[in-house]
């Protein structure tokens, strides 16, 4: 039993005594053990022994304690002195600082490597906050919410009246506020020149309960809105600084439409809740009995904790108790579309952008991991004496991880500076929509991303830095004997998966980049239909208060086209009212073709008048364009001749002739009886940019263009190569009347569809650069991962030579070390890639995700990159003296 | 290097009596502490604390026992046993102190 006891006791002892460092261990810890083993013994011949054992067992308790203290004690003495050549944290931080300046090549790689990856990401953080993590910069946005109404249709949902929203509001309970807005087109006057621009109109309260504060002068107040207060105006900033150069403008007036208002104020630019629209002025909204019919957008904001369905129910019981019999009015609670997810067309490239910002990460992530490997590697015989000179495995971990952190802090900074410039850059990057432009341009690198930028550094730093360190730290005696030998393990297998990881990851994007960028050039290069470069485009808004009749309208309309079809380089002017394409003047309701009906069609269209389609160049396939007996005349309940596009005509009667038929479009007007006169071929549309469902992308429908328009283009089709005469056109314009304005964005038919094609342009640009970065990442790692073996295999490469082989031989052994990874990876990329393009059709447009040609030119153009990264450690190793590695052994 | 550590002093003092091995040394501690058990482990490892204040000093095995492994001896350095005088003169004197104020009562025998 005694034996038995002591045994246990010691075994026990021992496994305690684990919390101690290992060289207290081995110098005490048998002693120790004994000792408490024999006290355990020794308990049993006291008079109490089971107390006595367990006073013991007690106490032994205690040894946990003391080897945690004893371990601490052991690290402090050891930093404290110089063991093994390494100092303290001082120490560590020279000595890192000393090794780094050694190998600057190394270094400035990894330092680069991380600087583009964090300076990419942060700056790719800070437009996603922007776009999609911040929805909106005003005051509670979270509790905002839009009043709708409609009348019985269940799809057709409009502005509620102010009288309507007057009548249900008092009784709303859920609601903490409620404002009213709306916005029309109208033509300012007052500053140098007449501007088209658009107004909003709100409730007094509607710009402070957002929680604007006016830039100068005052916002809209209750006695404002009184009727017949004299009109007052409030300036967005962008106004106030474009048509007045952010002079002194309060007391001034501006007309609105022929009134004048005078400015009170100027506020911060207004994201609407109609996406991408600016306002440049805000005025009142209208208060007076007059006012109760015109539609407004009610905004209001819940009371805190009333949920959005809670809401919904209360209005839709307050509505329905204001139904008139014959009528039913109900409304809808909606979200605001600011909320920017929703603007798919941007998000979805947006969601592939941080895809492929990740991405990048990911690449330059296991770029400085094998680069730091591969520092590691190259000094295990430096690290080997070092352990050998009796630093311990902790400390020498330690160094190499502060050397690390050191390279992620200086990559970090570096990569601060990048992102800095990245977000400029992309603030001032044209994405060819005025509603991503609005947010664009409040793209500033944040705080947020600041940190994380930096966090990233460090994180990077630590994780990268740590393997590296464990594996050189276990350098030991084996090590030190294996450097003196000259030679160092191998690890080239991991360093082989890393490129060829890399490679696939490259390729994904390389092949997301051309298939994007293809896309842009096949909108960009594709036939467009018409002489798109021979026509000149511009849009003339007529103020309502100067021009009240037609008859004064089309004297404008043709003293201006008679002097256009004067000036020089001129071949022939008319006018039109969406007719240059791509048209964004859609018609939408339930098509009638005899017996089949097509409830929801969108078609777009274009009001033109005769001759337009000789001018234009668009060829008539079957029919006749418009004569002049077209134009006019059409009374209720007559039918509009039109010109159908081929692809138009196709899908109303297909195979069967077009021309003669007849076909109703019935909306919310009423219905229209239209019949077809004649078939003109194809244009480029605006669905066949954005792609919308593209079999419908080159629909379109040409009807006559009434007299009485407001707003119309007037187009010149110009001489070959003459010059758009954009300064005579405006002059000739102002000299028929000054107080017309004229639209700033002037250009060929042509610069419309390619300022149409920006958006894609913004794409292909950011893919591509992503790419390149990718691409230059990788071509690093490879060469790196090349070089390094190369360097291990010196010696081999020596022998080979020695023993007859020839530079060409050595040289195709590198070349293939090198690119069986980079094949490898490019194939796993492409087949990657194939399942990720199906996800990106919705901004390739009309570009098959799965186009052979856009994956063989990456591939190829990956090859190509990994060759030349390859050969230059290869033409190092054919050219070894065997001499110099006999020499060095 | 004063005050000691009530531990230390503790093992200067059986050691001020007599070198020992650790056995021996666990056992008059035992004694001396009024019967707690001590952990061999922190024993030793103080004792390694104070070697390197020189304190103390290892010695051969004199009394060395016939059978078992070698045991290793501590004795006191002239240095230990100036400081256990000093902290002994420490504590006696706070021991006076605290009977002038009549916190503890009669004069007896130290400790």
């Amino acid at each position: 039993v005694v034996c038995l006891l002591h045994r246990l006791s010691y075994a026990l002892y021992r496994v305690l005594l684990l919390a101690y460092p290992r060289e207290f261990r081995e110098r005490d810890g048998r002693e120790a053990a004994t000792l408490f083993a024999e006290a355990c013994v020794e308990s049993f011949a006291e008079r109490r022994p089971a107390a006595a054992l367990r006073r013991q067992l007690r106490a032994c308790m205690d040894v946990p304690r003391g080897g945690l203290a004893e371990r601490l004690r052991r690290s402090r003495a050891v930093d404290g002195g110089m063991n093994g050549g390494i100092a303290g944290l001082g120490g560590d931080l020279r000595h890192a600082a000393r090794s780094l300046r050694r190998r600057p090549a190394l270094g400035a790689g990894i330092v680069a490597t991380l600087a583009v990856a964090i300076g990419v990401n942060t700056a790719m953080f800070s437009v996603v906050d922007t776009f999609l993590l911040r929805p909106s910069p005003y005051r509670d946005a979270d509790r905002l919410v839009v009043v709708r109404a409609r009348d019985g249709e269940p799809d057709r949902l409009r502005d509620p009246t102010i009288g309507e929203l007057q009548g249900w509001m008092p009784a709303m309970t859920s609601f903490e506020r409620v404002e009213a807005r709306r916005w029309r087109s109208v033509i300012v006057t007052g500053a140098d020149h007449a501007a088209r621009e658009r107004v909003l109109e709100v409730t007094p309260g509607y710009l402070s309960t957002l929680g604007l504060l006016p830039i100068a002068g005052r916002l809209i107040q209750p006695a404002d809105a009184r009727p017949g207060a004299p009109p007052v105006a409030v300036l967005s900033e962008r106004t106030w600084r474009r048509l007045f150069g952010g002079r002194d403008v309060i007391g001034r007036t501006i007309g609105v439409d022929g009134e004048t208002h005078t400015i009170v104020g100027v506020c911060p630019e207004i994201v609407s809740d109609t996406p991408g629209l600016r306002f440049a002025v805000v005025a009142p909204l209208p208060s007076g009995p007059e006012a109760l019919d015109a539609a407004a957008r009610g905004i209001a904001w819940l009371r805190p904790g009333v949920t959005l369905p809670a809401a919904r129910a209360e209005l839709r019981s307050v509505v329905a108790a204001f139904d008139q019999p014959g009528q039913t009015v109900t409304a809808e609670l909606a979200l605001p579309d600011n909320v920017f997810w929703n603007v798919r067309e941007f998000r979805d490239p947006q969601l592939a952008l941080t895809a492929g910002v990740l991405v990048l990460l990911l690449i330059a992530a296991v770029n400085v991991t094998m680069l730091l490997l591969a520092r590691g590697e190259s000094r295990r015989t430096e690290l080997a004496v070092r352990r050998a000179l009796g630093a311990s495995r902790r400390q020498l971990a330690r160094l190499l991880a502060i050397e690390s952190i050191l390279l992620a802090l200086a990559g970090g900074v570096l990569g601060l500076f990048v992102a800095l410039f990245l977000t400029r850059v992309v603030a001032s990057l044209d994405p060819g929509s005025a509603q991503l432009q609005t947010r664009l341009e409040i793209v500033r690198l944040n705080g947020i991303a600041y940190v994380f930028g930096l966090a990233l550094a460090l994180a990077t730093g630590a994780l990268v830095g740590l393997l590296p360190a464990l594996r050189a730290s276990r350098a030991s005696e084996d090590g030190l004997r294996r450097a003196a030998d000259g030679r160092t393990p191998s690890r080239r297998r991991s360093s082989r998966v890393f490129v060829g990881l890399q490679v696939g990851l490259c390729m994904v994007l390389l092949v997301a980049a051309t298939l994007v960028g293809r896309s842009f050039l096949d909108a960009r290069l594709a036939d467009r239909g018409f002489d798109a470069d021979r026509i000149f485009v511009l849009q003339i808004a007529l103020p309502r208060d100067t021009y009240p009749t037609v008859d004064r309208r089309d004297a404008f309309f043709r003293n201006v086209l008679a002097r256009a079809a004067r000036l020089p380089g001129v071949t022939g002017a008319t006018l039109g009212y969406g007719a240059a394409p791509p048209t964004d003047i859609l018609m939408r309701g339930a098509v009638q073709l005899g017996g089949a009906t097509r409830p929801d069609e969108w078609l777009p269209v274009g009001f033109v008048r005769p001759g337009y389609f000789d001018l234009m160049g668009i060829p008539l396939v079957e029919g006749r364009g418009f004569a002049a007996r077209d134009i006019g005349g059409q009374t209720a309940g007559s039918s509009t001749p039109v010109v159908l596009s081929r692809s138009l005509a196709d899908s109303f009667w297909p195979g069967g002739p077009a021309v003669g038929q007849v076909f109703d479009l019935e909306d919310r007007r009423g219905t229209r009886r239209f019949h077809v006169i004649g078939i003109a071929s194809d244009t480029m549309g605006r669905g066949d940019l954005l792609n919308i469902g593209c079999a419908a992308c080159r629909w379109q429908l040409y009807a006559p263009l009434p007299a009485e328009r407001q707003y119309t283009e007037v187009i010149l089709r110009l001489a070959d190569g003459a010059p758009p005469p954009i300064a005579a056109l405006q002059a000739a314009i102002r000299d028929v009347d000054p107080g017309v304005p004229v639209d700033d964005e002037l250009g060929t038919a042509a610069d419309r569809l390619v300022s149409a094609t920006r958006r894609q342009e913004f794409n292909s640009l950011l893919f591509g650069a992503f790419a390149l970065l990718a691409i230059s990442l990788a071509a690093e790692g490879l060469f790196a991962m090349v070089f390094q073996s190369v360097a291990e295999r010196t010696r081999e490469m020596g022998i080979r030579l020695a023993l007859g082989a020839r530079p060409a031989e050595v040289r195709r052994l590198v070349l293939r070390q090198g690119l069986l990874p980079a094949l490898a990876g490019v194939c796993a990329g492409g087949l990657a890639a194939t399942a990720l393009a199906r996800t990106m059709t919705s901004f390739l447009y009309g570009t098959d995700p799965l186009d052979a040609g856009a994956y063989a030119a990456s591939a190829a153009l990956l090859l190509t990159v990994s060759l030349a990264a390859a050969s230059v450690p290869a033409w190092r190793a054919s050219h070894v003296r065997p001499i110099d590695v006999i020499r060095a052994d | 290097l004063l005050p000691l550590a009530p531990r230390d002093y503790l093992i200067l003092f059986v050691l001020a009596e007599n070198a020992g091995h650790g056995h021996l040394l666990l056992r008059r501690l035992e004694a001396a502490s009024g019967g707690l058990p001590f952990d061999p482990a922190n024993l030793y490892r103080s004792l390694r604390r104070l070697e390197r204040e020189e304190l103390v000093e290892e010695t051969d095995d004199e009394g060395r026992a016939s059978i078992g492994p070698p045991r290793r001896c501590y004795r006191l350095t002239k240095l230990g046993r100036i400081v256990l005088a000093a902290e002994a003169d420490r504590l006696a004197k706070l021991t006076d102190s605290a009977r002038a104020r009549r916190l503890i009562p009669a004069p007896d025998k130290g400790r």
